[in-house]
């Protein structure tokens, strides 16, 4: 019989749940647990926070997840896995060491990797912006770039658990990649072993989104579509040296399990899935197979690889402007008539009072027309609807405008107007390019 | 030869996640015999009519059978 080895998903997101990871580490007898918290609009924000001096370059929650999850996870033997690094690996590694002793878990070793943050390694004028239609560069979007972070691949988690860590903490690296350097670490398979690459980063893919595995995002309105909803249990995979993979979670937790749930993620986000690119492997899942083993458990196999692209896509954060956003609430007898009421009086008042017409002004009533402006109309009245306007800008004050606006409808607008919420803020964009791979090597720091 | 109509979500299950500026809606039959249904019913040009009359030349539709 070969051995397995269990890892497990204890974040999909970077405002992830927190008590699922705990049950999972406590009771799972895990052999690593993976945070996956770092989408790219997280870590634009990470490197716009730390800027501006507003907070750490890492993920403000890697404090409070590691100090509920790590007393357990060296209790168990359970190497813990992050990209909570997000723009500061380094200062989030020293941080959690700083906490293992706290913790009185001196022996705790923790390693950062780096290497993803590009910047000064990126030609502006000879990066083409991915998807442009207009042949875009980033030195269309000089002077406003936050950051720009290569996906790394799996090296430098091995690196670092090479080297003994029990805690590895990444910036941008590959979601798949946080669950296949263990795999690699454990099992000895080799970079170029394409299949068994293959397994490794499909197995992170299922679990990367913890909870949307196992019924988060499921459930279509009824309580019984996902059982125990309120409860979620976030997934585990067993894993053995041949590459199969076995999916389930833990008892008396809510969610789902099953084959329908683990299709849907096996091709979330994926734009081809002949030829899912990765930093480690070209992934092709078309030929996975999904069976049912028992309740709530499920088998996964089937994974082909082939050689990874020989570049690295870098996600750009750039500043993007200002937005104004105000919503306002008519309830009652002609709610929808006075809701499309205050809409007009902002909307003429914008043009005639402040003669921004060159700054777009976007009307939606929430519940009627603001996911689906072309559906037809509900034949009866609604009983309420919220206004929710809002307005993009290369500068502060239409934004601030707009909010002002929206809180005067309340003494200057339709009747019965009421739970105003405004907010301006600067806007972050993200904008894709591609760097060389030869030209970014991860760099392990291990702190001990 | 009568012919009855069905809803979209009565036969066929959606996730929708992006990949940059693309979404990417998973569509999975809830019954498999409904895939060949789905399939042909399922065109760009019937996708981009759902959507507001997008243009048909910005949907691209993979069968997964083997799945």
């Amino acid at each position: 019989m070969t051995a397995s080895r269990r890892l497990g998903a204890g974040a999909g997101f970077a405002g992830d749940r927190l008590d699922p990871a705990v049950d999972l580490v406590q009771r799972g007898a895990l052999d690593a647990l993976v945070f996956e918290c770092l989408a790219e609009r997280t870590i634009t924000l990470a490197h716009q926070a730390r800027a501006e001096g507003r907070g750490p370059g890492y993920d403000g929650l890697l404090r409070e997840r590691l100090a509920a999850t790590l007393p357990a996870a060296r209790r168990h033997g359970t190497l813990v896995v992050t990209n909570s690094g997000a723009a500061d690996p380094r200062g989030a590694a020293q941080m959690v060491r700083d906490l293992a002793v706290e913790l009185t878990l001196s022996d705790t070793v923790v390693a950062s990797v780096e290497g993803d943050d590009v910047l000064d390694r990126l030609s502006l004028p000879d990066s083409p912006v991915l998807g442009s239609r207009s042949g875009a560069t980033l030195a269309d979007y000089a002077g406003r770039i936050v950051g720009a972070n290569a996906y790394l691949g799996v090296r430098g988690i091995c690196d670092a658990l090479a080297a003994g860590a029990h805690v590895v903490i990444t910036g941008r690296t590959s979601d798949a990649a946080l669950f296949l350097g263990p795999l690699l670490h454990w099992f000895g398979w080799a970079d170029d072993d394409l299949d068994r690459v293959a397994d490794g980063t499909l197995v992170g893919h299922l679990l990367e989104c913890a909870g949307q595995l196992t019924g988060g995002y499921f459930a279509d309105g009824s309580p019984d579509d996902v059982p125990g909803l309120a409860r979620l249990g976030f997934p585990m995979a067993d894993v053995t040296a041949d590459g199969s993979a076995e999916f389930s979670k833990l008892p008396g937790t809510g969610g789902r399990l099953d084959r329908a749930t683990t299709l849907e993620q096996l091709l979330y986000e994926v734009g081809d899935p002949a030829a899912y690119l990765t930093p480690d492997v070209t992934l092709d899942v078309t030929g996975v197979q999904i069976t049912e083993t028992g309740p709530d458990r499920v088998r996964v196999h089937g994974a082909r690889g082939t050689a990874a692209p020989d570049t690295l896509k870098v996600s750009v954060g750039v500043r993007d402007g200002w937005q104004g956003v105000g919503e306002i609430s008519y309830a009652g007898p002609h709610a929808l008539a006075r809701g499309r009421l205050a809409a007009q009086v902002v909307t003429e008042r914008w043009s005639d009072v402040h003669g921004l017409d060159d700054v777009p002004l976007r009307a939606d009533l929430v519940g009627i027309d603001s996911c689906r402006p072309w559906a037809q109309l509900p034949a009866a009245e609604p009983p309420e609807v919220r206004v929710r306007l809002a307005v993009r800008s290369p500068e502060e004050r239409p934004a601030v405008l707009l909010a002002r606006e929206v809180e005067a409808l309340y003494t200057n607008g339709p009747a019965g107007g009421g739970g105003v919420v405004t907010s301006v803020r600067p806007t972050l964009g993200l904008v894709s390019t591609t760097i060389d791979r030869r030209e970014v090597e991860p760099v392990v720091t291990v702190f001990s | 030869m009568t012919t009855s109509a069905v809803l979209l979500h009565e036969v066929a299950r959606c996730r929708a996640g992006d990949k940059g500026d693309d979404s990417i809606l998973v569509l999975s039959p809830r019954q498999r015999e409904r895939l060949d249904l789905l399939a042909a019913v399922l065109d760009p040009a019937a996708v981009a009519a759902h959507f507001g009359g997008m243009s048909a030349d910005d949907v691209e539709i993979l069968v997964l059978a083997s799945l």
